[in-house]
């Protein structure tokens, strides 16, 4: 009369075991469900029952008692009614004693019996793998995804009659199998392109140069001037995806059901843009079990902010340490939950409220306190993380009209890649304990010891910092873009061109700001 | 107006048509502090407790919506204590609400089966 079915939840952004205990005593007709459900898991009871009798078995009237183990962490989500009703029917007899070993069920019940997908089917797809388990029963909309784990036997059962035929071993399910070097492959192939964008030469430098050092970029320039279609067109010049960058990337869109039977792997970095009224949570996560937030879907991508101004303080503020760190710490009153975040960051601003302020041909009808008091909105702090500055101007006739296209993305990835690829030869030489990835992320210490400079260049640079009034961490920035210039170059010594340029791009330092 | 003399007819006709059934009775009226049960009775290996609701004309509630939530709450106390009295821990109980309606010469029967 006590059934033991394995399933699995998340936790955060990761997967465990939950074991279903279910008990059938002598008695009234009750079901308990206990292992602190929430009120999705509770409800479970009514679908379960409907669930189990419209696929044609009879529902014990006995005293049921369900215990989700570990019992010490809160149980959320529809996912648990398969296995509720695998373990009354187990527990009821209806399924022959050690069919279930080694197999995990997962996937939401409707009353007919069929099955609904559930999020975060990567995630216990990993977990039920690492526990050793020989198979997961999943929705079949979840069977690609969740089969991408590879030691794991993935079923794809769409109703709990398949469900109980692949226990029961009568339904001969083949496993789903998902190539994942292939759907990798296929799934990489890129739908923008650079060369779209005409015009803008200094910005596409500009862009370049952000991504081949993974630098922090801010975009000012009047409204339609092609801000955002520059900022789309960075995850295609960003070196291509790693499978466990891929990998990574794809399990936090799955726990945020975000993955689809046609699209179960992220293969391309992503490009989140949030809009700018955005709450604190949904940008870095949260929710009383927390769950991951843009900056964390932006994770091995771009995290793209538009009207950066318009977003609020709090929101802007509590960027700052998934900026810095990579990831994000959530404090919860019974645990903390970290979720990776490194990404690029890309804003984009109208340089006043109305946006035309230093275009030649808009008059701009802002008042100076009140471009100042819209620019005062960007927190010093934040600006400091930011890199790169750029100017993108409203563009003229004949530039929009060029029948000469642009670069094609396809050429500038192959050089940002070959630029990554010397810094991190640099890194590793230097044998340091934290990884670091790439030129934005160095800190004064190594930039101190990669970034030297010739006797020349060091005048540029003070007389750059004189005249343009440049703090001492924007001194760091101009090096640090310096050396990514030189990487894209192949040069190992910073030139005094490299500084120059480099320069340029510290166009909101100056006194005007 | 005073209900006790439809309530025990219905009881009566109620225990009678159990027993057609070929149903066991084994109580009824089984009092405690915590309140009563019409009838206690077995069918096959289950102790099946029925609440007997009887009604004098159609066409109001139907009988099984009469035992409200508290009342359910009362009855699952008093059938717990029952099982412990008697030793019937490791049998299958069940409630059922038997309406039994009067308006005619021969009473109808509506049984409501796990009504708990």
């Amino acid at each position: 009369m006590l059934s033991r079915v394995l399933s699995a939840a998340v936790y955060g952004v990761d997967g465990y075991v939950v074991t279903v205990e279910t008990d059938i005593a002598y008695g009234l007709s009750v079901f308990n469900i206990v292992g602190l459900p929430d009120a999705a898991v509770k409800e479970a009871q009514h679908r379960v029952q409907a669930a189990v009798k419209n696929s044609g078995f009879a529902f014990p009237n006995r005293r049921i008692t369900v215990n989700l183990a570990p019992a010490d962490v809160k149980k959320e989500g529809p996912a648990f009614d398969l296995p509720m009703a695998i373990g009354i029917l187990a527990a009821g007899g209806s399924l022959p004693p050690g069919s279930l070993s080694g197999l995990a069920f997962l996937g939401e019940l409707s009353l007919d019996g069929t099955l609904r997908p559930v999020k975060g089917a990567v995630a216990m797809a990993v977990a039920a793998a690492q526990a050793g388990l020989r198979g997961l029963a999943v929705p079949p909309q979840n069977a690609t995804e969740a089969a991408m784990v590879e030691s794991l036997s993935v079923y794809g059962v769409g109703s709990l009659n398949e469900a109980v035929g692949l226990a029961r071993g009568q339904t001969t399910l083949t496993p789903t199998r998902t190539d994942v070097a292939a759907l990798f492959a296929r799934a990489a192939a890129q739908t923008i392109d650079l060369a779209e964008v005409r015009g803008h030469e200094h910005a596409k430098r500009a862009l370049e140069i952000a991504a081949a050092g993974g630098h922090n970029t801010l975009m000012v320039g009047p409204p339609g001037s092609g801000k955002t279609m520059l900022a789309r067109r960075l995850p295609t010049i960003l070196p291509p995806m790693t499978l466990p960058e891929a990998l990574e990337t794809t399990r936090i869109h799955s726990v945020v059901g975000a993955l689809s039977p046609d699209r179960p792997l992220v293969a391309t970095r992503p490009f989140r843009s949030p809009h700018h009224n955005v709450s604190e949570s949904g940008m870095i996560g949260g929710g009383s079990s927390p769950r991951p937030g843009e900056v964390s879907l932006a994770h091995n991508g771009v995290l793209f902010l538009d009207e950066l101004p318009e977003f609020r303080r709090d929101v802007l503020e509590a960027l700052r340490q998934p900026v810095e760190d990579g990831e994000v710490t959530i404090g919860r009153a019974r645990s903390t939950f970290t979720f990776p975040a490194r990404f690029m960051l890309v804003c984009a601003m109208n340089p006043c409220p109305c946006g035309f302020a230093g275009d030649p041909r808009h008059a701009c009808s802002c008042t100076p306190p009140k471009i100042r008091s819209y620019r005062s909105r960007i927190s010093g702090p934040l600006l400091d993380r930011i890199d790169i500055h750029i100017e993108v101007p409203a563009l003229k006739y004949d530039d929009l009209s060029t029948r000469r296209a642009g670069e094609s993305s396809s050429a500038v990835v192959e050089r940002v890649t070959r630029a990554r690829g010397a810094q991190l030869a640099r890194f590793a030489a230097t044998g340091l304990r934290d990884p670091v990835y790439c030129n934005a992320q160095m800190g004064p210490q190594l930039v101190r010891r990669v970034c030297a400079v010739s006797a020349q260049s060091d005048e540029i640079l003070r007389a750059a910092i004189d005249r343009l009034g440049l703090s001492a961490r924007a001194y760091h920035r101009v090096l640090k873009v310096a050396r990514t210039i030189a990487d894209l170059e192949e040069k190992e010594s910073i030139q005094p061109s490299h500084v120059t340029e480099a320069v340029q791009y510290r166009t909101l330092d100056r006194a005007a700001w | 107006m005073d209900t006790r003399p439809l309530g025990k007819r219905g009881e009566d006709l109620a225990a009678s048509h159990l027993r057609e059934q070929g149903w066991e009775i084994l109580e009824r009226n089984y009092r405690s502090r915590r309140g009563e049960i019409d009838l206690v009775c077995r069918e096959g290996d289950t102790i099946v407790f029925v609440e007997v609701k009887a009604r004098s004309g159609t066409g109001f509630a139907r009988p099984d919506q009469s035992v409200t939530r508290r009342k359910q709450a009362k009855l699952r106390r008093l059938i717990e204590e029952y099982r412990l009295g008697h030793r019937l821990e490791d049998s299958d109980v069940r409630f059922d609400v038997l309406g039994v309606t009067l308006a005619r010469k021969q009473p109808r029967f509506e049984h409501i089966r796990g009504a708990l």
